[in-house]
């Protein structure tokens, strides 16, 4: 099953559209790549399926159901996590305080920030800290636990790797293949570090100036850095 | 030592009320990062609902051509249960409706419409409970038990202070329980930190903003119907125990319940000890030190924890009001003037009364250009310190015999002084903290000065000789004429040079600097502007203009009261400079001429509604209504409004209508081509 569907969508700020006519789909328990220069408009994409950009063309849909006419908070219920670029941690409530808000309604928490804290454990110490007061690596975990706390069938996770070390993104994204595989999550992953997301990604699609320039399996991209490599910097760039 | 211990009770009653009132702002603050200035006009309308079901066995219906009260077939009261279940459903009611018909259109709006915004509900909520009732004191059945006391020791304690104190720690833990343990109190947090995060988790911040505007009128209208009937039930007297509340707020930095609930019950039992002081001290002043207290706690909380106040993570924040630059205008000015000098020719006495009105209020707006709409700076307090120039007036031309144009000249100086007293505190804080300062100033100042016998003759007033130029009376009055042409037209000829003053103003190098300190104060320090310079000048000016409509309004009365300075008309004159339009003169003038008595007032209660007894609490639902739509619809007022008009016109009278331009999309399709360009 499809968990998201984006077809021909346009979209970008106060009428200017900075992505155009981008098409992708993450199935269930598949982890896609959203890679490009920076400006190319992944983190648009990832905040226009998020409903926090207002669609200006095409569809998206997500878990079957179109975001079109959806408050963002009701897709969140929806089985939708979305681990934003500046991880929008509540820096004032402790680790175990921003784990709960991300508990859905209905679930245990604890079992539930239990279960997570498997997964994370350099955070079981730290759970009574508040998350201000994190290291950025830790600020990083806790974000995409507290996205993971709330059993996600889509997680969209936007430049993790943002101010880390690589040997620290190394850590977390194993994670998110094991997360993948055990829950069946849909995973749609937005990454600088590009050889990186590609060791974990089946597929990838890469944006240019707001539109698809390339896409395919990812080990295929992996061997063909060239290709990569032109997407990102331009024919002309390559050639010169 | 008994007397100690029951003035400070006494006091217990104005603190619980106020810890109430606090309560409610701490909770819509975190609910939704406005500070509600109507949280107590909010208790004092639950507190008359309460009476009128209580006493009178209706409902009241506080519109205008309305039936003003609904009978609910008890004559002699409905029972206390019905009574407080019915009231406290009308503070859910409102607390709904100040968020979706409010606060919710304005939750990207800037600091200053939301202020704005609330001061208008504050306005409308007093007027119409003014307009239904009148401003008599009613006395409140109790619903705790009034009569029965113990003692301890010496010290008799009645029940009702313990009870009240009581409720109000009972309802201080309870609320801390909540946002320290619950989901929904740990979302609000969030939220109040970042909104964004809090969207991604799942949760509305428009639905936490509504639950939260609930919880708050709740928490004010339980306060209104348990402390009515301790202290006296009057429009303005419940409204205005909002000051002492954001006194307590501000100590407990706008997040601790407990401790904004401790400083306002201690600060309570503080203002009941100096009720009692002037009994014991003789040289302690009579009335007022009681209110100053709130102001020094003000003052003394913004100037240890200023800096440090939590603001607000708002997913995005709306632009100010537009304030533009105009080409020097002469033509225009003179033809008004001229206009205006006609008018007091001509017209009888009362439009001639209506258009000094209407000069006057236009000072004032004058004032609130400068201050608020250049400097971005709200002030609440304008009609305080115009009173100060009334009253040093008053003192030099009366007492010392200074003669005019010096005495005046002086009082402007004395109310600048004054204003710029005020800057001082407010040098440290911006936005809605600074608000909080100027209306604690005004009251302070109104109630600890002006209402003092000793150094103002108190309600009886002080007596102001009339104006002489060169031999010639320039009187208001004459025998029983009032309003005389030449004291009009001096009032219209200064007005017109303050009005291009503050035209140039704008235009001048310092124009820009208070625009780029009312945008952002950090990024005008980068600049090189120096804001404290620029606040001290704002402050300044503003203060000095605000003086001169204070002396015309003591040369027009020739007995300076203290009820034309009352903080409440502050209040309400701001909100008639914004519905003007607070960035413009012209804006000015607009608002002098909707200014309490002036021209469009008269012209509508006199000649339209045929003089009508309650006049002014109409004028006032009028403008507090025009004060919400204004924040919400349109934040440039009318004067905006009407210039954008008069350029779209001006557009299609040069270039025809839109569409035969083919239209707006060739904007909006631009980038796509450049870009496409650019690829290919």
């Amino acid at each position: 099953m499809k968990v998201l569907e984006v077809s021909e969508l346009t979209t970008g700020y106060s009428g200017a559209p900075v992505v155009r006519h981008l098409s992708l789909e993450v199935d269930e328990g598949e982890i896609v790549a959203l890679l490009g220069p920076n400006g190319a408009g992944k983190t648009t994409t990832l905040l226009t399926v998020s409903g926090l950009v207002p669609i200006m063309g095409g569809d998206i849909t997500v878990l079957g159901v179109p975001v079109r006419g959806h408050a963002p908070h009701g897709l969140a219920r929806l089985g939708m996590a979305h681990v934003p670029e500046e991880r929008a941690l509540f820096s004032q409530l402790s680790v175990r305080e921003n784990l709960r808000l991300g508990v859905q309604r209905g679930v245990k928490a604890a079992q539930a920030i239990d279960d997570v804290l498997g997964h994370f454990s350099a955070l079981q110490p730290l759970v009574g800290r508040k998350a201000g007061l994190l290291s950025g690596g830790e600020q990083q975990m806790l974000a995409l636990a507290r996205a993971l706390v709330s059993r996600p069938r889509l997680l969209m996770v936007d430049e993790m790797s943002l101010g880390l070390a690589p040997i620290i993104v190394e850590q977390f994204l194993p994670v998110l293949s094991h997360i993948a595989a055990e829950t069946g999550c849909g995973v749609l992953l937005v990454e600088q570090h590009v050889r990186l997301a590609l060791q974990i990604a089946s597929r990838a699609y890469v944006l240019a100036h707001g539109e698809l320039v390339l896409e395919g399996p990812a080990d295929h991209l992996m061997k063909n850095e060239d290709l990569l490599e032109t997407s990102y910097l331009g024919q002309g760039a390559v050639d010169g | 030592m008994t007397d100690l211990i029951v003035f400070a009770l006494l006091g217990l009653a104005t603190g619980a009320i106020a810890a109430l009132i606090g309560l409610g702002v701490l909770v819509g603050y975190r609910g939704s990062g406005v500070i509600n200035f109507a949280q107590g006009a909010v208790a004092m309308y639950i507190a008359y609902v309460f009476y009128s079901l209580r006493v009178l066995g209706t409902y009241p219906l506080p519109i205008p051509g309305l039936p003003g009260f609904i009978h609910l077939g008890a004559p002699n009261g409905l029972s206390a249960p019905i009574a407080v279940v019915l009231s406290l459903a009308t503070a859910v009611v409102l607390g709904v409706l100040m968020h979706l018909l409010v606060f919710r259109p304005l939750r990207h709006a800037p600091a200053l419409a939301k202020v704005a915004a609330s001061v208008g509900i504050m306005i409308l909520l007093q007027a119409a409970m003014a307009f239904r009732f009148g401003t008599n004191t009613q006395t409140v059945p109790s619903l705790i038990p009034s009569s029965g006391a113990f003692s301890v020791g010496h010290a008799i304690i009645p029940w009702d202070r313990v009870i009240l104190t009581v409720v109000v720690i009972v309802l201080s833990v309870g609320l801390w329980a909540l946002f320290r343990y619950s989901r929904f109190g740990l979302s609000v947090r969030g939220a109040a930190e970042n909104e964004k995060a809090a969207i991604l988790l799942g949760f509305s911040p428009d639905r936490q903003a509504s639950l939260n505007w609930v919880l708050a009128s709740l928490l004010a209208g339980l306060g209104g119907i348990l402390v009515a009937p301790i202290i006296n039930l009057t429009p303005t007297g419940l409204t205005l125990e909002i000051i002492p509340a954001l006194a307590a707020t501000l100590v407990a930095r706008f997040s601790s319940f407990g401790v904004m609930s401790a400083t306002a019950l201690v600060l309570g039992m503080a203002q009941g000890e100096l009720q009692n002081l002037p009994s014991k001290l003789s040289w302690w002043p009579s009335t007022g030190s009681d209110q100053l207290l709130p102001f020094l706690v003000i003052v003394v909380a913004l100037f240890l924890v200023g800096n440090s106040l939590p603001s607000r993570g708002a997913a995005s924040e709306g632009r100010l009001p537009a304030a533009h630059a105009t080409r020097p205008q002469f033509v225009l000015p003179a033809v008004a003037t001229a206009i205006a000098v006609v008018m007091f020719f001509t017209l009888s006495a009362g439009y001639r009364l209506a258009l000094v009105n209407s000069v006057i209020g236009a000072f004032v707006c004058l004032s609130l250009v400068v201050m608020t709409g250049f400097l971005g700076t709200i002030a609440l307090c304008q009609m305080t310190i115009a009173g100060v120039a009334a009253y040093v007036l008053a003192a030099l031309a009366q007492r010392a015999g200074i003669p005019f144009p010096l005495s005046p000249l002086l009082a402007c100086l004395g109310a600048t002084v004054v204003g710029l007293a005020i800057a001082i505190p407010a040098l440290r804080v911006r936005g809605i903290s600074l608000a909080v300062i100027t209306l604690g100033a005004g009251w302070a100042i109104e109630e600890f000065f002006f209402n003092n016998p000793t150094y103002t003759g108190g309600v009886n007033g002080t007596n102001v000789p009339a104006i002489h130029i060169l031999g010639l009376n320039v009187a208001f009055s004459k025998g029983s004429e009032i309003a005389q042409p030449a004291f009009g037209v001096l009032a219209v000829i200064i007005l017109a040079l303050i009005a291009l003053g503050v035209m140039n103003l704008r235009r001048s190098p310092t124009g820009r600097r208070f625009l780029a300190v009312r945008g952002n104060e950090r990024a005008a320090a980068a600049a090189g502007v120096d804001v404290k310079r620029m606040k001290f000048l704002g402050f300044g000016l503003a203060s000095f203009i605000a003086g001169i409509a204070g002396c015309f309004v003591a040369y027009q009365q020739t007995l300076v009261s203290q009820s034309s300075f009352d903080i409440l008309v502050s209040v309400s004159v701001l909100a008639i400079a914004y519905i003007g339009g607070i960035t413009s003169v012209s804006g000015a003038m607009i608002g002098g001429a909707l200014s309490t008595g002036g021209i469009v007032f008269y012209f509508l209660l006199v000649v339209v509604l045929g003089n009508r007894s309650n006049g002014l609490e109409i004028e006032d639902l009028i403008s507090g209504l025009g004060l919400i739509l204004t924040a919400i619809l349109n934040p440039e007022g009318i004067a905006g409004a009407m210039r954008i008009t008069k350029q779209t016109l001006m557009r299609r009278l040069r270039f025809g209508p839109p569409s035969a331009r083919g239209g707006v999309p060739v904007l909006a399709k631009a980038p796509v081509q450049d870009r496409e360009r650019e690829l290919a």
